[in-house]
């Protein structure tokens, strides 16, 4: 018999998922299981048929909650065919226009029967709250000394933020809709009004924002990780980097002496014409060896260049070292022993370079000769 | 303590079950006491049930895999013949409408 797997109805939308239920027996989908995402459903004949949901004892938390034999055996008594059930929600089902009464036709007995259903909400709400100020708290323990490093990450990846806030928010707001949609149903039966089994088109409408905000952000981090390219450090395929060979260093290029990998470049999109280059280079010579490590953004235009090298200064290493140099080419930069920063346009770089040397002198000249490299570098990439 | 008034439903459940009844049947019987006036959803019925079993008005007599069949206490019989009392005191009371006194 061919089955289909579908995502279900959100258990509180009780109007939603008598609706969603009768759509598909029309299609010749009749509901078999819910699951705890997935309503499975098998391949049967098209028919009319109504759905009624009945919620379990409140007594049940979270579990399988069943209902008595006896309650079922009087729905089926009255027309009512039980389908299946999962946690508080069990489902009858009959032919639609057959006439059956309806399960309940006192909506303040009927109330009492959501109870569970307000309970299991609440509950619900507190622990997506809990979970929220967790991950919230882990962000800030972990980043609050590396702040530099996170407003990075959120440079190099522009949706990472957005998309954390989708995920976030739409938790929350499914949350609080959910407590708010079962406490009104609740007073709504207990002022002897019958359920409202209407569709929920504002909360849909909402829902379907968060869904594709929450789909663009990710598509657009999917495509820029497709689009990374992975380039050799030699002159003329660096882009904006610098390497080595530019300063001098002839040595084999060589495995980085930090993970192990290959010395490489890496070019990752930021969407709007804006790059991040990301060098790691490591040379070796007989007994010695220089490495270069950068960070070139090409963000197009010099405020934003200019914003960004705040953040770069923060996320050195000896960022009290640092101290402004004049280095013609460049509009701005700051080196010490092993870093330099530099902006120039639209352009910030971060750099540290580490050759083989007896002293720091030679090493901090060395990073100026680097920096008069790039500038130089960057002139020429601006004039072609 | 003077006895809460009963819901219409409560009172016609207990009728219904001066002899022990299952719970569709009851649903019929309840029907029939009432003339075809009172229709009961097998919902608010199992409510119902519940709630008198809990109070104590009514006990199980006896049941099977599925049907449990229900039957008056002697508590819920004297509820119920006070609920009766009481609903004719208010019948009595209004006959002055028929004298045309207001």
């Amino acid at each position: 018999m061919k089955r289909l797997y579908w995502f279900q109805p959100d258990d509180w939308d009780i109007g939603g998922m008598e609706r969603a239920y009768a759509r598909m027996a029309r299609r010749g989908w009749q509901l078999e299981k819910r699951g705890a995402f997935f309503s499975r459903f098998a391949r049967k004949e098209p028919a009319e048929v109504c759905y009624r949901v009945e919620l379990a004892s409140p007594h049940g938390y979270f579990g399988e909650v069943k209902l008595p034999p006896e309650q079922v055996a009087l729905y089926e008594e009255c027309g009512w065919q039980y389908v299946t059930g999962r946690g508080l929600v069990h489902l009858f089902q009959a032919p639609a226009g057959s006439g059956e009464p309806e399960l309940y036709d006192d909506p303040r007995q009927q109330a009492e029967t959501l109870q569970g259903l307000r309970r299991e909400a609440r509950q619900q709400l507190i622990g997506v709250c809990v979970q929220i100020a967790l991950y919230l708290l882990l962000v800030v323990l972990n980043w609050c000394r590396r702040s530099a490093h996170l407003y990075l990450m959120f440079v190099q990846a522009p949706t990472l933020l957005p998309l954390a806030l989708v995920l976030m928010g739409g938790l929350l707001a499914n949350a609080v809709h959910r407590v708010f949609l079962v406490g009104r149903q609740y007073r709504r039966l207990r002022r002897g009004m019958p359920l409202d089994r209407r569709p929920q088109w504002v909360w849909r409408t909402v829902r379907g924002g968060l869904w594709a905000a929450g789909a663009a952000c990710a598509a657009f981090l999917l495509w820029q990780a497709a689009s990374i390219r992975t380039l050799p450090p030699e002159p003329g395929q660096a882009g904006p980097c610098l390497v080595l060979e530019q300063l001098g260093v002839e040595g084999e290029l060589t495995d980085l002496p930090v993970g192990g990998s290959e010395s490489h470049l890496t070019a990752t999109p930021l969407g709007g014409g804006r790059y991040w280059w990301q060098g790691q280079e490591t040379r070796r010579e007989g007994g010695w060896e220089a490495s270069l490590f950068q960070d070139v953004y090409e963000l197009g235009s010099p405020e934003a260049a200019n914003e960004l090298r705040t953040l770069l200064i923060l996320s050195t290493t000896f960022e009290r070292a640092l101290e402004p140099v004049e280095i013609e080419g460049l509009d701005w930069a700051v080196y010490g022993d092993l870093e330099a920063v530099a902006v120039r346009g639209g352009r910030a770089a971060s750099l540290t370079l580490i050759v083989p040397t007896e002293n720091y002198d030679e090493q901090k000249a060395a990073l100026r000769r680097a920096l008069e490299a790039l500038a130089a570098h960057w002139e020429s990439l601006d004039a072609a | 303590m003077e006895q809460q008034p009963m819901t219409e439903a409560m009172y016609y459940v207990l009728l219904a079950l001066l002899r022990p009844l299952h719970g569709y049947g009851l649903m019929q019987r309840i029907g029939q006491l009432s003339g075809g006036r009172l229709t009961m959803s097998p919902g608010t019925l199992y409510g119902i049930l519940t709630r008198l079993t809990r109070e104590g008005l009514i006990r199980l007599e006896e049941q099977d895999a599925r049907r449990k069949t229900y039957a008056l206490t002697e508590t819920g019989r004297q509820a119920l013949g006070a609920e009766y009392a009481r609903l004719c005191r208010l019948v009595e009371d209004g006959a002055i409408l028929k004298e045309g006194e207001i």
